[in-house]
């Protein structure tokens, strides 16, 4: 009995304290290891748990003994069993474990790892991909712009030529009448070339969508002063009255792009002074609502009928009948003035009356709307 | 100015048909006019002509240039750096346009908008010049 308590003694201690030690060692390697996942710090748990449980049931066991050798040697050698198997089995599951949790925990850093890549090789592609965009804009924009500079100068050359020649007196009285008939039939040509390359031109901005208007905030009052010297000369021309209203009334300012309105505006005026009657009239007037401002441009003029109005917004169209056939026009303009006030958030109608007039009217977002 | 006493407007225009109608209207006006076509004749006549009493500038001269390196150099240029520009173009940025006004005095006016009294009181106006 004392050689089997001696035996117990001196071999029980060392075994679990060499065997604890090695735990203790291969746990915390597996923690590093595993890093910070769940797992890690359950087999931390275990291993402390199974120290503390087995230390004192050791401790207990070694007083016991010394107590009572024969009872001692009884209780110890199950206990011992206990601790041996208890601390293979542990042993086993932290190395084997280990291994698998080891080589998870490196598959998930792989993954990590891929999913960094991935994602800058996306962000990198998707920056490519807004350069790319941009160079297309710029493409589009200089296209549109040497397209505007290249086709402008031939006609604008015409015209000053033309209208140099036809302003010098002497020049004039030494043509032929038909000839200085001619260079006034080619004056007028030529305005109507100017009129078609600016309409064209604008229809080639207005679909490429990458060159949206830039919103400012505007007066409508301010535009209306700027325009009212070119469309009175129309105006004149015609014997047309025009009635400025709008510039009477209080108007808020819009959101809308200044240049675009003015094109707007002289083109809904500038229609209704030549589709009018002689001594005719026009009047331009405004109010604001509750969804924004609304522009309205009057006339006394020959009007339409509804299947005219029905596609009046559309490319290239023109009303053809015996009262519109000399009057100038491409076509484009109220084409332009639709897609140039949806793009600003705006919209226009139309309501006529054949022989007794026709409204134009127009939209446009406030700043207080 | 010359011994005649006409002031002298210094046009550089590449475009043939306004080179022509230009020149028409600033000597009906009673300017003398000076005449390059393109940026290197108009270095050269720098060199060696008196200061004129205005620059009229095409902005474009054609593949894509503008003036602007030689209205840089003529404001760095003692002798042309107080002289008015009038700047007319086609296709007018009016702020890329209203940029330039950092090389001196200088207006700008479009081929398309503008009427001929319109540039040639500018004209007057720049020179001193009663009409």
């Amino acid at each position: 009995m004392e050689t089997i308590r001696t035996l117990i003694l001196i071999t029980g201690w060392p075994i679990l304290i060499g065997g604890s030690i090695f735990l203790v060692y291969r746990s915390l390697k597996f923690y590093r290891d595993v890093g910070k996942i769940i797992w890690g710090k359950v087999v931390l748990l275990m291993v402390v748990g199974w120290l503390v449980s087995m230390y004192s049931l050791g401790i207990t066991a070694t007083a016991y003994m010394f107590d009572n050798v024969r009872n001692g040697v009884i209780v110890v050698l199950p206990i011992f069993f206990v601790w041996f198997i208890t601390m293979v089995t542990i042993t086993w599951a932290v190395l084997r474990w280990s291994k698998e949790a080891v080589t998870l925990s490196a598959f998930y850093r792989g993954l990590e790892e891929l999913v960094k890549v991935r994602t800058q090789e996306l962000k990198k592609a998707f920056e490519v991909q807004i350069e790319r965009e941009k160079e297309i804009r710029r493409l589009q924009e200089q296209f549109v712009f040497i397209a505007a500079h290249e086709l402008r100068t031939p006609v604008t050359a015409i015209e000053w030529g033309i209208r140099t020649m036809l302003e010098d007196e002497e020049f004039r009285k030494s043509l032929p009448e038909d000839y200085l008939r001619l260079l006034e039939n080619l004056q007028e040509k030529n305005e109507n070339l100017i009129n078609l390359v600016a309409d064209l031109l604008n229809v080639a901005r207005l679909r490429n969508k990458h060159l949206p208007p830039e919103m400012e905030k505007v007066s409508l009052k301010e535009v209306l002063n700027e325009i009212k010297e070119t469309v009175n000369t129309e105006a004149q021309k015609m014997k047309v009255r025009i009635s400025w209203s709008a510039l009477d009334r209080e108007l808020p300012l819009v959101k809308a792009h200044t240049i675009s309105l003015k094109e707007i505006l002289t083109n809904l005026i500038v229609n209704a002074i030549r589709y009018n009657k002689p001594e005719g009239w026009v009047i331009v007037d405004a109010f604001s609502g509750p969804s924004g401002l609304t522009m309205e441009v009057k006339d006394g003029g020959i009007g339409m009928d509804d299947k005219e109005m029905e596609k009046l917004f559309g490319e290239f169209y023109r009303i053809k009948n015996d009262q519109t056939r000399n009057i100038e026009g491409t076509g484009l303009g109220l084409f332009i003035c639709k897609e140039l006030l949806e793009r600003m958030q705006g919209k226009i109608w139309v309501n006529s009356s054949k022989g007794e007039g026709t409204t134009f009217s127009f939209s446009l977002p406030t700043y207080e709307s | 100015m010359n011994p005649n006493n006409k002031k002298t407007v210094f046009l550089l225009e590449d475009d043939e048909s306004f080179a022509i109608v230009f020149a028409r209207w600033l000597k009906e006006r009673g300017y003398e006019v000076k005449l390059a076509r393109s940026e290197e004749e108009a270095r050269k006549h720098l060199q060696k002509i008196e200061p004129p009493s205005l620059f009229w500038f095409d902005y474009y001269l054609g593949e894509q240039k503008t003036v602007e390196e030689l209205l840089k150099m003529l404001h760095e240029n003692e002798r042309f750096k107080s002289i008015p520009i009038i700047i007319v173009s086609i296709t007018v940025d009016m702020q890329k346009l209203g940029e330039l006004k950092k090389y001196g005095n200088i207006e700008v006016f479009s081929k398309l908008l503008t009427n001929r009294e319109e540039i040639l009181q500018a004209v007057d106006r720049m020179t001193g010049n009663r009409n």
